[in-house]
């Protein structure tokens, strides 16, 4: 931004602003005269402010106040009445509150502006999160709206040690990104590494949390998530509470949190809204869910190519008469149909409301019976990629990996059966094992294992034998923890 | 490496392009001595829909001995000879008084057969016209299995077999017959000494129905 | 906790050595003694070796002496991976196909260091581990215990071959472990030992020394005798898949002790919270 010096003239400063957003129709200069003489120009974008908050608490104060003349120090203490006016020196966040819905006051005979918090622009009430949303347990939502967002957080988390540290990235949106934590619960290092690699964001626009999630995720191309998004207040609390951080977007509901576990992947919101024993279960069958999902057309492959004596006898003649007439091998019929499935999945989501469900079932019913009578496919091969395509849901967090990992199995199975199935688990978990979240180990409490940390990783706990809070990525090894 | 990258996505997809070769199971197969060799009937498995039930073919060749019968076998098949849903031997009398070590020993070291292949001697008729004799895919083996559980017939699968040979050339199998109503019938036990045919025991004198013969 | 290697890691590297025997071992009536011997002294050897690795360690031309001592195990494993997937699975692919895949997952797992190659052998070992004892128990009701034979003069001559298979790429790993892993070392190879004592046992029990001596792969075609109902019959691939994997893993590691002298870590790269240099941080606008 080139350089801005505003004068004590007040007419030279109306029209300078003017020059500045020239062309811009939603800028608002308002001329407020005091019945003694006080004069001041009021600067705000309309739509963006609370239009009852400057008639009352500015423009109204200014209009009578009893004195001719006013510094911007005076007229922010005591004639403005407004819980929020500053007098702002640093042009930079001049603009960026007038931008954001602030309201700036010039007054004769002072270069310094104030700056009054009058945000005011509609916003969308806190609902459930339709991709997170639960049986039991609380159903508020974040918004794209920044503040109650904050404020939805420290709700759940009425502790002092709470900080929100703001930053701003985005050269051209400028965005408020905000660093939450628990002092002392979040180690100070975690805090100091996300606050550097925010800092050391060079980018031009952050209109999403993805903006910034992709930029400062540990293991960028990896397909295993190394940060956590949530749209729920409850599970940022919860994850405040456990030692991680959060970074809060302006503009987007989602909330990034790190470090980011491989155990993660597989928890719910309900895993700790309803009793454990459900829980556990759900969270068994999520696990088997992602196995399946994997591995399923893979082993199917395998099977057929090269280890048909497994195949049960009776099953193994009605799959083969399946198999009769349909043209592709084995292989590409699994491969083909497993893209149709994604572009099902894909059409079903961009298209709106029922529509949308009406296409699956088109898609899912009606395209797979005729496949299956026109040749195209066999049949229990289209029940194999469904069952994948089923399975592959329950795990949310793991849709990409899934979805890439799916087709590597089934090219390792074509090339070398359940072998090169179980070579490709091997090197999954070698990837996995190195992988880390923010410098800690992605597969912790998996693989190594610590005592206390034990309580919510394969299996959660009944909340009364929970000892620890559930995760705390600050803890380091103790005598009593085996590894 | 971009170039490597790039070359990768067709060469994984390029294994995917393994295709299955149709196949010709073979649930049982039966042997039988002949004046110049030896005889093996295939029961081969077809099942041409998904809704129709599977139903037995059969296809004899003759030769020298098993692996050379194996080979005419699978020039004869329309598809790729797969004896691993292969689960029942049949053995003729004839047959089975030559030594059966080498045919044991043969069978458990070929990759494709079973080590739990159940192996029967045929009483009074060919084993062939037994195995013929059963419209319907597997009864024999079913028959042999449950007869095994219930004791009335010995339980020796191929692995078992071939130990006791080894150990002692003795062994004893289970016979079966075709009985007057042409229906196929536990016959008591074959012994075998020496890894020969030696003799029949009754069915009664182990618990079950016999033949009689 | 981030840079070490835990013991109970460590231990489940050790019993990959063991395990990664039972596919190739052959059977006769004294291999479950041969196994469980041979596996409790290179147990012992393997400790006092662990113990001595930080010293060993110290010196550049010792730690060239192993790397090159682990270079023929490490060939000898590969090559007989790779003729047992020919002649199992793979009948006419050429060999140097599955040798250049089998390198190629090696090496990609030693890549990431002798202390990742113990964490990722901790699964490994549990899987391969519990696979052996469902096929030994899904086979136990078809044992026969007649087959079973006492200690005989030949098993201090099976004990030995057992011993050369396991001692020298177990010594290799545990002079080239870091410090603390003696008492790991030897709960590895004794649990490891174990297994393949106790499955060798099986096998002999089902198969009878004679038909074992028939076969291959006594182990493997014993496992293909499992089945749930008519489910699985002819699993021995399910059995065959974590006993690869183990021997991937000991591949990978005894690949990591070839590669240390030149890489100079475990390969553990450092977790410590990495900082930004000073270059990049954010100029102020």
């Amino acid at each position: 931004m080139e350089q801005i010096t505003f004068s004590t003239d007040l007419e030279s400063n109306i029209r300078l602003m003017q020059a500045i957003f020239q062309g811009d129709n939603t800028f608002v200069t308002r001329r407020a005269v005091g019945h003694k003489g006080l004069s001041c120009a009021v600067f705000f974008f309309d739509g963006m402010v609370n239009n009852i908050a400057i008639n009352q608490s500015v423009v109204r104060p200014i209009v009578c106040a009893d004195c001719a003349h006013a510094t911007a120090d005076e007229l922010a203490r005591t004639i403005l009445q407004i819980n929020d006016s500053r007098v702002e020196t640093d042009v930079n966040k001049l603009f960026a509150s007038f931008l954001y819905g602030d309201t700036v006051v010039f007054t004769e005979g002072d270069a310094r502006p104030v700056v009054v918090n009058t945000k005011g622009f509609s916003v969308r009430t806190a609902s459930e999160p339709e991709n997170e949303r639960v049986l039991s347990g609380p159903r508020e939502g974040f918004t794209e709206c920044f503040m109650p967002n904050l404020a939805l957080i420290r709700r759940r988390l009425n502790d002092k040690r709470l900080k929100f540290t703001f930053l701003r990235i985005g050269s051209r949106t400028n965005t408020v990104v905000c660093l939450c934590y628990l002092a002392g619960v979040c180690e100070a290092k975690l805090v100091r590494y996300l606050r550097r690699k925010l800092e050391a964001l060079e980018v031009d626009s952050v209109l999403d949390a993805n903006y910034l999630a992709e930029r400062i995720r540990d293991h960028r191309f990896s397909p295993f998530p190394t940060l956590g998004t949530t749209e729920r207040p409850d599970v940022v609390a919860a994850r405040l509470v456990e030692g991680r951080c959060a970074v809060v977007v302006d503009g987007s509901p989602v909330v990034l949190t790190a470090p980011f576990l491989f155990q993660e992947c597989f928890q719910s919101n309900d895993d700790y809204y309803i009793g454990f024993l459900h829980a556990n279960l759900s969270r068994l069958l999520r696990v088997l869910g992602f196995v399946c999902t994997l591995t399923f057309p893979a082993v199917y492959t395998a099977l057929l190519l090269y280890h048909r004596e497994l195949v049960p006898a009776r099953l193994l003649f009605a799959i083969s008469a399946a198999q009769r007439g349909v043209p592709l091998p084995i292989g590409w019929e699994t491969f083909l149909l497993l893209l149709v499935l994604e572009a099902l999945k894909e059409a079903g989501a961009r298209t709106p409301g029922a529509m949308g469900q009406t296409m699956s079932i088109v898609g899912g019913l009606v395209l797979g019976q005729a496949a299956v009578s026109a040749r195209f496919a066999a049949a229990p091969t289209v029940i194999v990629v469904a069952i994948a395509g089923v399975t592959g849901l329950m795990v949310p967090k793991l849709q990409t990996a899934s979805l890439w990992l799916r087709f590597a199995f089934l090219a390792a199975a074509a090339a070398y059966g359940l072998y090169g199935v179980g070579l490709a688990l091997a090197l999954t978990l070698v990837w996995l094992c190195r992988m880390h979240s923010c410098s800690v180990p992605y597969l912790l409490n998996l693989v190594p294992r610590v005592q206390a940390e034990q309580e919510d990783a394969w299996l959660r706990a009944p909340w009364f034998f929970m000892r620890y809070d559930r995760f705390a990525v600050k803890r380091t090894v103790k005598k009593g923890d085996k590894p | 490496m971009k170039l490597l990258a790039k070359l990768a996505l067709p060469l994984v997809l390029l294994v995917l392009a393994g295709c299955t070769r149709e196949v010709s199971p073979v649930s049982a197969l039966a042997l039988d001595k002949t004046a110049d060799g030896y005889r093996l009937t295939a029961e081969i498995v077809r099942q041409d829909s998904l809704d129709d039930a599977a139903s037995p073919a059969y296809l004899t060749v003759s030769g020298s001995d098993m692996p050379d019968l194996l080979a005419r076998l699978g020039n004869l098949l329309p598809g790729e000879l797969y004896l691993s849903h292969a689960q029942v031997l049949l053995l003729g009398e004839s047959a089975a008084e030559e030594s059966i070590l080498p045919l044991a020993d043969y069978l458990c070291t070929e990759n494709d057969v079973r080590l739990s292949l159940r192996v029967a001697v045929v009483r009074g008729s060919a084993a062939s016209d037994l195995l013929r004799n059963d419209d319907e895919v597997y009864a024999l083996s079913e028959l042999l299995e449950r007869a095994a559980r219930e004791g009335t017939l010995p339980d020796m699968p191929l692995y078992r077999a071939a130990e006791v040979l080894h150990a002692s050339g003795t062994a004893i199998l289970p016979a079966l017959y075709l009985d007057e109503y042409g229906q196929t019938a536990p016959a008591g036990t074959a012994v075998f000494a020496g890894s020969r045919l030696s003799c029949f025991l009754d069915g009664n004198e182990i618990g079950g129905g016999g033949a009689g013969a | 906790m981030r840079d070490r290697m835990f013991p109970r890691w460590g231990a489940a590297l050790a019993a990959l050595f063991p395990l990664s025997e039972i596919l190739y071992t052959p059977i006769t009536g004294q291999t479950m003694y041969a196994a469980a011997l041979a596996s409790l002294l290179c147990a012992l050897v393997c400790a006092g070796a662990a113990r001595l690795a930080p010293h060993w360690q110290r010196s550049r031309i010792l730690q060239w002496v192993l790397a090159l001592a682990a270079l023929w195990p490490l060939v000898q494993s590969l090559a007989r991976m790779g003729i047992f997937l020919r002649e199992t699975v793979f009948r006419t692919r050429p060999l140097w196909t599955l040798l250049l895949l089998l390198a190629a997952c090696t090496l990609l797992t030693a890549a990431t260091g002798l202390n990742r190659c113990a964490m990722w052998a901790l699964p490994v070992a549990w899987l391969a581990g519990a696979v052996i004892v469902l096929s030994g128990v899904l086979t136990i009701s078809q044992l026969d215990l007649t087959y079973w034979q006492a200690p005989d003069a030949s098993l201090p001559g099976q004990t030995l071959d057992i011993l050369r298979a396991l001692l020298p790429a177990s010594l290799i790993v545990s002079l080239a472990l870091p410090a603390g892993q003696a008492a790991a070392v030897s709960r590895g190879l004794a649990a490891g030992g174990a297994l393949f004592a106790l499955i060798s046992l099986r096998t002999a029990l089902l198969l009878g020394v004679h038909t074992a001596a028939l076969l291959p792969y006594p182990n493997f075609s014993a496992a293909g005798l499992a089945s749930v109902g008519d489910f699985a019959r002819h699993g021995e691939v399910f059995f065959a898949v974590p006993l690869l994997l183990s021997e991937l893993g000991r591949c990978a590691a005894l690949a990591c002790v070839l590669l240390l002298p030149v890489t100079r870590t475990y390969g553990v790269p450092r977790l410590h919270l990495r900082t930004l240099p000073e270059g990049k941080q954010k100029k102020p606008r």
